[in-house]
């Protein structure tokens, strides 16, 4: 008798030994017998697109930065340097499918069309999610680690039960897979088959551990143990996250089951604004990871074929500007929510308990607002 | 005008350090530029400009520390000055500015286009795509079949290169840290006498191992010169409440002239009384405290030597002294002579966990006029305590030991405890305090004195 242990099949990885890319750091087009049949209806214009949605992910997240120096948000999750590992991917999915993110998945939010006002809400502690989820078919953000890939999964199980056309997409960090429930969510993919994506943005650091703490082999390969195949892509290349997402997507869709994709990429900020990254990575780290920054790559890329880039950077800052704009109008006008409404959301129904606690609660506040 | 209050720029933090100004007054700014770099407990960071304007004061100057809310910068808008703060307009007025400066033809309303799938909607020299490919005709056939438009393709047919990951165990580029030893490592050193800090670690993953603290000892014995460097002395800032407390005791110590006294109370029957009843020992200390300070009025008065004046309170309000993670802090429970032991407990418990907390108003911290230090808790029998600041004496109760005891003519085991009273002696002399002291002690030791009191 002989027993099967799960063991790291790197047959079902590609990228392993160079992470999958087409557009080289120069913006030169390579070839890639993998991600080049998924790009075919990608010309200059649908580049431009990308290149904009990168522009106006990461002025929103500078503009947010700043916004909370400033005293407007309380906390802000940064994600310069990972603009093509989300918005390749997030131009990828289907109007039903849905996007389980960490709490640095802004690039989704925006690109899934979350209202700017409803957003700033959640990043000044006024409300639970920052948008319906419902509405725009994204979980809120989920601050435990790695707990979405279990919601994740669970959606894609009851939309393959469902007989529904629907993918789930789960969006987590390099630390994540470490975690229990990314590996449990895992198992269940695999046991189901379900028509899930598990999007890991290896960004070098789990806080302040750096990925090679955690594992010794690419990440890539741990799907592979729970017979999940893989793709380990240049996350800095806006195209080759987009083609391993439809990759991804397609095999869902067709019944094909669970994809994992690594995107290697780097989180050039610290880990939120609260973090001080000096305290355990090189400069030089940083600086090396800027020369292969996401958006530059794909302004070479769309000069070399031949686009007016100065008209495309005019065009792109103007969307921009616009959001941040928007943005910061909506951080400096957001009320705070009533102190007794965070009783509305426990049950549907309203309970007689619950009733009792809100009135003891109003009345507590009004006792400190009286002394005050 | 607008002033801008100096945020909170970690979670919870209470006050930051400016480190360095980037901007003098005078200068203009842009929305976003980087105006100073300030230092918070966590992290050394950036603070970008809110408002496009004019800097007309810095309320800081370098080096100084600055309180989370109170005023950091203040600024002269275009032409924010003539709007007044309360206007609704006032933030439209400063992302107004922001847009004819940045964006001097942006198309559209605001949130006119969350989704740029769609073509650009300006002017049409904009649509690169028809550009180029009016443009890249020729390109088309070298290209990889898969995309439309000119981007170039280089290189022959897709190759894949043999895999040549490996398993690669994590090592740190550099040792970080103090050095660590094993458990019995760590005691030998100890027996020894010699520091793991100064011994230089031969293990793997850098520990310190049996035969470099062998090796040390070895050295240090035989050069007495000691080759091993010594831990150096360290220099911090001190902010914050400890800075406070250090200017108050000094301000205490050296402007008045203090005294104490001090006297071993047999508590045995008031600590019973605590064990069987809903007072705390604390608090019932706190009753014989008050009661003794109705007959010794002028313990509850402040000395004013600018004027040569004996403040005497209406009210005593009982200083409660707590230490918290952050430092020393006293509480007031506010006329404390009001109030019987069930509520003195309750009222002081609050103070504790409110002190714990951060939570206490100003006022709560400030109005105190006698104060009590529980020294006891630290397992001490007492000490000569520093006044708090305007107040004529403090008391502090040491820890209740059981000790043999003279008691109604037997040696038997009694829960003694240390009181001390240290007092200003411009208003006290030794009589008065001895007698107040005495008061207490006497009420400690017979409980049911109080009822004649």
């Amino acid at each position: 008798m002989s027993i099967m242990l799960p063991a790291p099949r790197p047959e079902l990885a590609l990228g392993l030994d160079c992470p999958l890319t087409v557009l080289d750091v120069d913006g030169t087009r390579v070839p890639s017998e993998v991600l080049d049949p998924h790009l075919s209806d990608i010309d200059e214009h649908a580049l431009t697109n990308l290149y904009v949605d990168m522009v106006r992910v990461r002025r929103l997240d500078v503009e947010a930065f700043a916004l909370t120096r400033q005293g407007h948000l309380v906390l802000w999750p940064p994600l310069l340097g990972q603009e093509a590992a989300q918005v390749g991917p997030a131009r990828a999915l289907g109007d039903k499918d849905w996007v389980f993110g960490s709490y640095r998945e802004h690039g989704f939010a925006l690109l899934r069309g979350a209202d700017m006002g409803e957003f700033s809400r959640i990043w000044k502690a006024y409300a639970h999610s920052g948008w319906d989820p419902q509405e725009i078919r994204m979980a809120p953000s989920q601050i435990i680690i790695g707990a979405q890939s279990l919601h994740g999964v669970g959606y894609a199980m009851a939309a393959k039960m469902d007989g529904a056309d629907e993918v789930a997409l789960t969006a987590f960090g390099d630390g994540a897979t470490s975690e229990g429930d990314v590996n449990e969510a895992l198992v269940w993919a695999a046991s189901f088959q379900a028509p899930v994506v598990f999007l890991c943005q290896n960004n070098q650091y789990a806080i302040s551990e750096p990925v090679g703490l955690q594992s010794g082999v690419p990440l890539a390969l741990r799907p592979t143990g729970f017979g999940i195949p893989s793709m380990r892509v240049d996350g800095n290349d806006v195209l080759a996250m987009h083609a391993a997402a439809r990759i991804a997507f397609d095999r869902a869709r067709t019944g094909g089951g669970p994809t994992f994709i690594e995107a290697v990429t780097y989180r050039r900020g610290p880990h939120t604004t609260t973090d001080d990254p000096k305290r355990y990575r090189d400069e030089a780290e940083v600086e090396a990871w800027t020369a292969k920054d996401p958006i530059e790559r794909v302004e070479r890329a769309l000069e070399r074929m031949g686009a007016n880039m100065e008209a495309v950077r005019a065009e792109a800052k103007i969307r921009a500007d616009q959001l941040a704009k928007e943005f910061r109008a909506a951080c400096e006008h957001a009320e705070p929510p009533a102190p007794d409404e965070i009783f509305d959301n426990v049950y549907t129904q309203p309970s007689k308990r619950l009733e009792r606690q809100r009135l003891e609660h109003r009345a507590f506040v009004s006792s400190i607002e009286a002394k005050a | 005008m607008k002033t801008f209050l100096l945020p909170d720029l970690g979670e919870g933090l209470t006050d930051s350090e400016i480190v360095a100004w980037k901007v003098a007054e005078g200068d203009t700014v842009e929305l976003n530029q980087p105006l100073a770099d300030i230092e918070t407990a966590k992290a050394v960071v950036e603070l970008p400009s809110p408002y496009e304007g004019v800097i007309a004061k810095l309320h800081a100057g370098e080096g100084e520390t600055v309180d989370v809310g109170a005023p950091l910068i203040d600024f002269d808008l275009d032409d924010g000055s003539a709007v007044p703060a309360s206007a609704p307009a006032a933030g439209d007025t400063v992302a107004a500015a922001d847009d004819e400066a940045v964006t001097p033809d942006a198309p559209g309303p605001v949130g006119d286009e969350p989704d740029v799938v769609t073509a650009p909607a300006s002017a049409p020299e904009t649509n690169v795509a028809a550009q180029a490919e009016a443009a890249a005709p020729d390109d088309k056939p070298e290209k990889v079949s898969v995309l439309v438009g000119s981007i170039t393709v280089h290189g022959g047919k897709p190759t894949r290169s043999k895999r040549t990951w490996d398993v690669e165990p994590f090592e740190r580029a550099e040792k970080r840290g103090p050095n660590r030893a094993m458990p019995p490592v760590r005691k030998l050193a100890k027996d020894r006498g010699i520091d793991l800090q100064s011994v230089r670690p031969s293990g793997a993953d850098g520990l310190v191992t049996r035969a470099d603290v062998e090796g040390a000892g070895t050295a240090s014995a035989t050069s007495a010169s000691g080759a091993a460097a010594a831990p150096a002395s360290t220099r911090e800032k001190v902010t914050g409440l400890r800075k406070h407390t250090a200017a108050a005791m000094a301000k205490s110590a050296l402007t008045v002239p203090h005294a104490a006294t001090f006297h071993q109370v047999d508590v045995t029957e008031t600590l019973a009384l605590a064990k069987s009843g809903d007072a705390s020992f604390l608090a019932l200390a706190s009753r014989a405290i008050l009661l003794a300070a109705k007959r010794w009025p002028d313990v509850a008065s402040a000395f004013h030597a600018d004027t040569n004046e004996l403040e005497r309170f209406a009210h005593v309000n009982l200083g409660i002294a707590v230490s918290t993670d952050r430092g020393l802090v006293v509480a007031s429970v506010d006329q404390a002579e009001t109030m019987d032991a069930v509520e003195l407990t309750a009222q002081i418990k609050d103070r504790a966990v409110r002190a714990r907390e951060g939570t206490l108003s100003m006022e709560e911290l400030t109005s105190s006029n006698i104060t009590i230090s529980n020294v006891g808790v630290f397992g001490v029998d007492g000490g000569i305590p520093i006044l708090n600041p305007g107040e004529s004496a403090i008391i502090a109760l040491g820890a209740i030991r059981k000790l043999p005891w003279n008691h109604q003519g037997e040696i038997v085991l009694r829960d003694v405890c240390t009181v001390t009273v240290s007092f200003d002696h411009r208003v006290l002399d030794g009589r008065e305090a001895a007698g107040f002291l005495a008061d207490i002690a006497a009420v400690l030791e017979r409980p049911a004195l109080a009822l004649a009191r």
